[in-house]
């Protein structure tokens, strides 16, 4: 039982760590971008490339945050701009074209082998810690679960109190405004872009990390993360800690149902969470507890 | 040289021409009034010379530089400020923030925020406050002092007294009158007549999109800017 | 002197007739293909029609109720599925492939009471998780075995030429009645409540349409016809595996056909399937590279071109090609009048 408790919530810190970057953007420039699964496995491939050219990973993870920034620059300058100028359809449409794109070009580069990062890191990916009372913990679920913390805080912090994360808020809320006040809203907007996919780079570690990987992996990690982000709710990036915290422990009562339940606990979760929210239902609710009070 | 020189300013809005052939010119230190009906184009010609309407033509100098080709930044960043109507402050964002917002120009000048503060004293408890949450003069503050944060040469006032109590628009123009002494050039949007009368160097009646009069203060009434506002040409 | 205008209101025209009988030409043909090409012809010309019905629908969806969703092979895998079933409990594979469109619009009906109260991104994401769901839960069925999948064995009742003839027949007959459908809906007043959503949908809710029936109406008719389009394929193909019926491919096909032709015209979406069809005929074989193309137009189309290739061709028509509004013509005419 504590076991189930303890993985589940590591299971969550990853799940936080997929989530930051579609949550980020999200909130900052209202796209839904159906490409972030993709472009983090485009950034797995990435650390797995430098890691056979014998460039120790941390160093790899340096040098694809900085190339996935620029990417997401280039991308927002390229593609976002134009799509997000044409109504709340557009942006939907031209990430999921390029999701396809993605998948394919990574198909027909690296194949369709499953990969892992796990030879990169020596013995990490099956050390563990040992708890009182005989549970083993993962060292490496240990550590993307503290990933993804300072990450949520580094982000948290950016946007509250440095002049750059203003300016982006600036440019979400506003864009006509923050022009006005001297803010290059183009700018800022690419540079927005560039940090959701250098969060990217994190998640992809974790995920190359973990398990095995392909070319068209991105649409698992995108739901996962999408289905932490509405379950979290927007706002803070803290709640979409919460929501993954929540998605992973579906899972894994779902899986202790039944073999096949894990899938199907975090999609039934994530319908229970979105139908709560309709309003029709929420007034059903207040009604029926209106009229017990007066019962 | 003046501060700001707008020549020839039209604005269309789709197929509506909302400002036609316009011009001004306002040297340091100097308050010019435009006033005018609802719809006479004055808020359009504001955005037009701020950059921030982009269906409009004309040239804009700023301290001799032409502007007239750049987009909205840079022209804050040359030192062209607007004060917009409605003053879309940043609602969740506090006051000091908002203020720092203002900062984004990366001008060199006096202004910080404990400027700010000094002039409009009543800001400075209000540090921590979302904009969000202030009254309408308390905003009307903030977006000036916003403003004012770029350290702009030139700063344009779209309806500053629009909505607030007597005490907040002598505040207001208290605060507006020592940045003159300081040398900026103010285009200020002003429904009051008297108001226009008594604080401008010039003054500038829109009808229709364009210019129906231009007098100094000193040489007209409120009744004749009244109407000429309304397109009756005084005798 | 004093200008009169009168003012005709029409619908329909030269340019209207003339693609009236384009179709029918093609219905003919198509109709008529067991006879001229054999078993092959056949099969592909049913890829076509599931192409078409796809294209139109997904069209319906994002165009007219401004829903896009990633998860509309939630009916098309759905449909499949049941057929087999009902096959499989000894219904005629025939009746089963029109009981699983009935059942594909009950689905829609369920799904729409919950699913229309999200918007954008949520209900896009919203629809690909309820599609993942139901792919999960076909994999749990032991007739099923996962991903290892069935066959329609049933229709080994039939000889292969019969019933490639009558799948082919039966899909054009259900093309037809989903494209009349769509265009009945669309000249009803339900219609014009559809293009004011599509235009402003805060500004209609103003003027009085209830916006959730509207879309509700084009969301049942959208899943009706995709999940004909599964039940349809699978008679075709036979072969009945999860993947290939839920896999986000199709998203992407829809996507492709429907940029391509032209967003939130009917004429659009048949170009745009017609065109899709010829591409993968010619580049299918391409595997993955062929995708990345397919993406690669789309994206470009989103873009640079968002009205499609409809956008560009309709405006210089005389008239409408599908005739959804009203022509009107003002004939100015002068005249002296006498006090």
């Amino acid at each position: 039982m504590m076991g189930l408790v303890i993985s589940a919530a590591l299971l969550g810190g990853y799940y936080a760590i997929l989530a930051t970057g579609l949550a980020f953007m999200y909130s900052v420039m209202n796209i839904i971008n159906l490409a972030h699964g993709a472009l983090i496995v485009l950034a797995a491939y990435g650390l797995y490339v430098l890691g056979t050219q014998g460039i120790a990973l941390p160093v790899g993870i340096v040098v694809m945050s900085v190339a996935m920034f620029a990417f997401g620059m280039l991308l927002h300058k390229t593609v976002l701009s134009r799509a997000s100028g044409g109504g709340e359809l557009l942006p939907l449409l031209a990430t999921f074209g390029i999701a396809i794109i993605l998948d394919n070009l990574m198909f027909q580069t690296f194949g369709a082998d499953n990969l892992s990062l796990a030879p990169f890191v020596g013995d990490l990916s099956w050390a563990s810690f040992e708890l009182p009372g005989d549970i083993f913990v993962g060292q490496l679920s240990v550590y993307i679960l503290v990933a993804a913390l300072i990450i949520i805080a580094l982000i948290e912090t950016l946007m509250r109190r440095t002049d750059l994360g203003r300016r982006i808020q600036a440019t979400s809320q506003d864009r006509a405004t923050a022009s006005l006040l001297g803010i290059n809203t183009g700018r800022t907007a690419a540079i927005a872009t560039g940090i959701a996919l250098a969060t990217g780079v994190f998640a992809a570690t974790a995920m190359g990390l973990r398990s095995a990987w392909g070319p068209y992996s991105g649409s698992a990690q995108l739901l996962f993360a999408f289905e932490a982000v509405v379950i979290g709710g927007i706002g803070s990036m803290w709640r979409v800690l919460i929501g993954a915290m929540i998605l992973a422990f579906a899972q894994s009562i779902g899986a202790a149902i039944h073999p096949q339940g894990f899938l199907i606990g975090g999609h039934l979760t994530f319908l229970i969470v979105v139908f709560y929210r309709l309003p029709t239902w929420r007034n059903a609710i207040a009604k029926f507890r209106q009229a017990r009070v007066q019962a | 040289m003046s501060t700001l020189l707008a020549q020839n300013m039209s604005a269309t809005h789709g197929q509506l021409t909302a400002v036609h052939n316009v011009s001004l010119s306002l040297e340091p230190g100097e308050m010019l009034f435009l006033v005018g009906a609802n719809g006479a184009g004055k808020t359009t010609l504001l955005r037009t010379i701020a950059g921030d309407h982009v269906q409009g033509s004309g040239e804009i100098m700023l301290s001799g530089v032409d502007i007239s080709d750049r987009p909205a930044h840079l022209r804050a960043r040359a030192g062209l400020a607007l004060v917009p109507e409605g003053r879309r402050l940043f609602p969740d964002m506090t006051v000091r923030e908002n203020l720092m917002l203002g900062a984004s120009t990366s001008r060199e000048g006096p202004w910080s925020v404990a400027a700010i503060f000094e002039a409009f004293p009543n800001l400075a408890k209000l540090d921590r406050a979302m904009a969000g949450k202030l009254s309408g003069g308390e905003q009307q503050a903030v977006a000036i002092g916003r403003a004012l944060m770029g350290d702009p040469v030139a700063i344009m006032l779209d309806e500053v007294s629009l909505g607030l109590s007597p005490a907040a628009v002598d505040l207001a123009y208290g605060a507006l009158r020592k940045t003159r002494d300081m040398g900026l050039a103010l285009l200020v949007v002003e429904q009051d007549l008297n108001r226009a009368i008594r604080e401008a160097d010039q003054i500038i009646v829109m009808c229709e999109g364009r210019v129906a009069l231009r007098v100094r203060p000193q040489d007209t009434t409120v009744a004749a800017l009244a109407a000429a506002s309304f397109g009756q040409v005084a005798a | 002197m004093m200008t009169q205008s009168l003012i005709t209101v029409t619908r329909g025209g030269a340019t209207a007739q003339i693609t009236l009988a384009l179709l029918a030409v093609a219905a003919l043909v198509l109709a008529g293909l067991p006879w001229l090409s054999g078993i092959g012809g056949s099969g592909r010309a049913v890829a076509l029609l599931v192409y078409i019905l796809l294209a139109v629908m997904w069209n319906a969806l994002a165009g007219f109720a401004g829903l896009v969703s990633i998860g509309q092979t939630l009916f098309f895998g759905v449909a499949a599925y049941i057929t087999i079933r009902l096959a499989d409990a000894g219904v005629d594979p025939y009746v089963a492939i029109l009981l699983a469109i009935a059942a594909g619009a009950l689905l829609g009906w369920i799904t729409s009471l919950f699913m229309l109260s999200l918007s954008g991104g949520e209900f896009a994401i919203g629809m690909w998780v309820l599609s993942s769901l139901a792919h999960l839960c076909v994999n749990l069925d032991p007739l099923i075995q996962g991903e290892t999948g069935t066959s329609l064995i049933a229709l080994n009742a039939y000889a292969l030429e019969t019933r490639s003839a009558w799948t082919l027949w039966l899909a054009l007959a259900v093309t037809v009645a989903v494209l009349a459908a769509l265009v009945v809906l669309l000249r009803s007043r339900t219609g014009a409540a559809i293009t004011a959503i599509r235009d402003d949908e805060i500004g209609s809710r103003s003027i009085g349409v209830d916006v959730i029936r509207t879309k509700r109406i084009v969301f049942v008719l959208a899943a009706t016809g995709t999940a004909a389009a599964g039940a349809l394929w699978l008679a075709s193909n036979t072969t009945f595996q999860p993947r290939a019926y839920f896999g986000v491919q199709w998203t992407a096909y829809m996507l492709f056909m429907v940029l391509v032709g032209g967003l939130g015209r009917i004429e659009g979406a048949l170009i745009g399937a017609l065109l899709f069809f010829v591409i993968e005929t010619l580049f299918g074989a391409f595997g993955a590279w062929y995708l990345v193309g397919l993406g690669a137009v789309a994206v470009g189309f989103a873009l640079f071109l968002p009205n499609g290739i409809w956008g560009w061709i309709g405006p210089r028509l005389p008239g409408e090609a599908i005739p959804t509004g009203y022509l009107i013509t003002e004939i100015n005419k002068t005249s002296r009048e006498e006090n």
